[in-house]
């Protein structure tokens, strides 16, 4: 399948769920909960001109931001702080200034927070999850065969919490995230297969990285890593240390004005406007997030153990991934099962995990590549042809599996979505009360 | 050629679509702001407003009518001043010192191109939980 097609389909998929989400009232306005507090800040500065959210603070909310909204006044010096910070409200603002024309149109009241402006970032999520599948079609096409790349990319649309980030809750920032994780994935591939390459976009990748959510930060440290460790000492080490350094100064500078912000707010250059609450690394629920029925990513989200069994069979041009891969999935684990709300809330499947799924889909190809032919794209059908029978019933089995687990992963999202399954603290025995029950 | 009279219509149904929404008769019907009905021991019904809500009217009042209050007890007491624009013209601004309901007559701009009118309601204050004013049913004179 060509890559326009499989986005295509893809986009019907997601634009339906979409379409179905608020055309039957199942989820309130897009810009809720944490979407509120990404989001406040183009609001803030180019309705309002006000960086200081005072004046978006008076206009919607009297004065004081509820505390739902995460948004708080910093002790010492009064000012409003927001927890989330300013990345994705970069990467909306043109659905935002579309969503803007659009109410000076219609003569809607301009406050940043009207139906335009609600589903212009509802939309934006969901685009953002396009483009993310974009670049993953993108490189898994360069090193796996198309079959193998559509199936990857349906498996991880419907087989984990993509389909419901890019619907449902498409104005959080995990469906940017995914995006950019995505992108830089891609980038890094292709300046690996010394395709044309500047450490100006991978810097921008970086920095927006950065900015959407700070802790993700790790991806592009470790993969840089494993970069510099591989080529260290070669013919190729002065271009790759070119990459990383302009990388990194382009992402420092695309990273200042959060800083800017956070200075101006409390007069600290980095700050965690979350207070006493934060990490607690001396216990970390590493196990309720990885299978816990309360939120574990491998419970609510099966399919993705193929993806970390996968990156053992990684064709060779992406086997420097593996390190940095499972590298990035183990600092990602600790970290969100450190956090003081090691649920994250309200969500469906583990929603801290959503941002590192392209790296699960490298391992997701590998496998599936392994099973139904060889790695190497232009070997697939030779491979096929070379071993007809032995893998027949591996094939067949692991064919059934994702079926059943995407249809299992789009009923239980469903169920989510009608308030069948709770959207936090799921029990074992609410798990199978509410198994395969509709709604 | 199928792909250029894909794209051509594509970009008249965009027009279209923009034409449209200039003045789409869903219009009326959209608010922000504003919580659902309740009523009062009383029988009035109302709805909460918060910092800043947002309707329609038609084009073609004469004048409206807007019955407002708000709550004064322990949990807020300060004076709210309320200002009422419409399409971004001021129209009316008063001090609620009380919880007495107060009826905010506004006459309206000759009618113009459009179908509805838009009419702001701002507070300087807000009571628990981001509430307002009470706004009462809108009573429209043509």
């Amino acid at each position: 399948m060509s890559r326009r097609r499989v986005v295509g389909v893809a986009a019907l998929a997601c634009v339906a769920g979409y379409v179905y989400v608020y055309a039957s009232g199942r989820a309130g306005a897009p810009i809720r909960s944490d979407a509120f507090s990404y989001y406040v800040y183009l609001p803030a500065w180019t309705l309002y001109h006000d960086p200081t959210l005072e004046a978006v603070a008076a206009d919607c909310c009297g004065g004081a931001f509820p505390t739902w909204t995460a948004i708080v006044r910093w002790p010492s010096t009064g000012r409003w702080v927001d927890a989330h910070p300013i990345g994705e409200a970069i990467l909306i603002a043109p659905f935002f200034a579309a969503a803007h024309a659009l109410t000076r149109w219609s003569n809607l009241s301009p406050d940043g927070f009207n139906l335009y402006y609600q589903h212009g970032a509802g939309l934006a999520g969901l685009s953002y999850v396009l483009v993310g599948l974009w670049f993953l079609h993108r490189l898994l096409s360069r090193h796996f065969s198309e079959g193998v790349t559509a199936a990857t990319l349906a498996t991880l649309l419907f087989g984990t919490s993509l389909l419901h980030y890019a619907t449902y809750d498409s104005a959080w920032s995990h469906a940017f995230s995914f995006a950019l994780c995505a992108a830089l994935l891609e980038r890094l591939d292709a300046h690996d297969a010394m395709v044309h390459q500047t450490g100006i976009v991978i810097g921008l990748i970086v920095g927006l990285i950065a900015l959407v959510r700070h802790t993700n930060v790790i991806i592009p440290i470790c993969f840089f890593a494993a970069m510099a460790a591989r080529e260290f000492g070669t013919a190729r080490w002065p271009t790759t240390r070119q990459l990383i350094l302009t990388s990194a100064i382009v992402a420092a500078i695309v990273f200042t004005p959060q800083l800017w912000v956070y200075y101006r707010a409390t007069g600290h250059w980095l700050i965690s406007a979350y207070g006493e609450l934060g990490f607690n690394f001396r216990s970390p629920h590493v196990a309720d997030v990885l299978v816990g029925t309360q939120k574990g990513l491998f419970f609510w989200a099966p399919v993705l153990l193929l993806g970390v069994a996968g990156l053992a069979v990684v064709p060779p041009a992406l086997r420097w991934w593996r390190a940095p891969a499972l590298a990035v999935l183990a600092v990602d684990t600790y970290l969100i099962a450190s956090w003081w709300d090691w649920q994250f809330g309200g969500s469906y499947g583990h929603r801290g995990f959503v941002d590192v799924y392209p790296i699960f889909a490298v391992g997701l190809a590998s496998l599936f590549a392994r099973v139904f032919g060889y790695p190497e794209r232009r070997d697939a059908d030779t491979e096929m042809e070379r071993s007809p029978g032995r893998l027949r019933p591996l094939r067949v089995l692991l064919c059934v599996s994702c079926i059943f687990l995407c249809a299992l992963s789009v009923f239980q999202m469903l169920q989510y979505w009608h308030g069948v399954l709770p959207i936090s603290d799921t029990t074992w025995a609410q798990y199978r009360a509410a198994f395969l029950k509709v709604w | 050629m199928v792909k250029a009279a894909f794209a051509f219509g594509g970009v008249l149904a965009l027009l279209a679509a923009i034409a449209y929404l200039r003045d789409p008769p869903w219009l009326i019907d959209v608010s922000s702001g504003l919580r659902p009905w309740q009523q009062t021991a009383a029988g009035v019904r109302y709805r909460w407003s918060g910092g800043h809500a947002s309707f329609f009217v038609p084009s073609d009042a004469r004048r409206i009518g807007i019955p407002i209050a708000t709550t004064f007890d322990a949990r807020g007491a300060r004076p709210m001043l309320v200002t009422i624009t419409i399409d971004d013209q001021r129209a009316a601004r008063l001090v609620l010192n009380d919880g007495a309901w107060r009826r905010v007559l506004i006459a309206m701009p000759p009618r113009g191109s459009r179908r509805v009118r838009r009419v702001d309601i701002r507070t300087n204050v807000v009571r628990e939980d981001n509430r307002g004013v009470q706004v009462g049913e809108i009573a429209i004179e043509r």
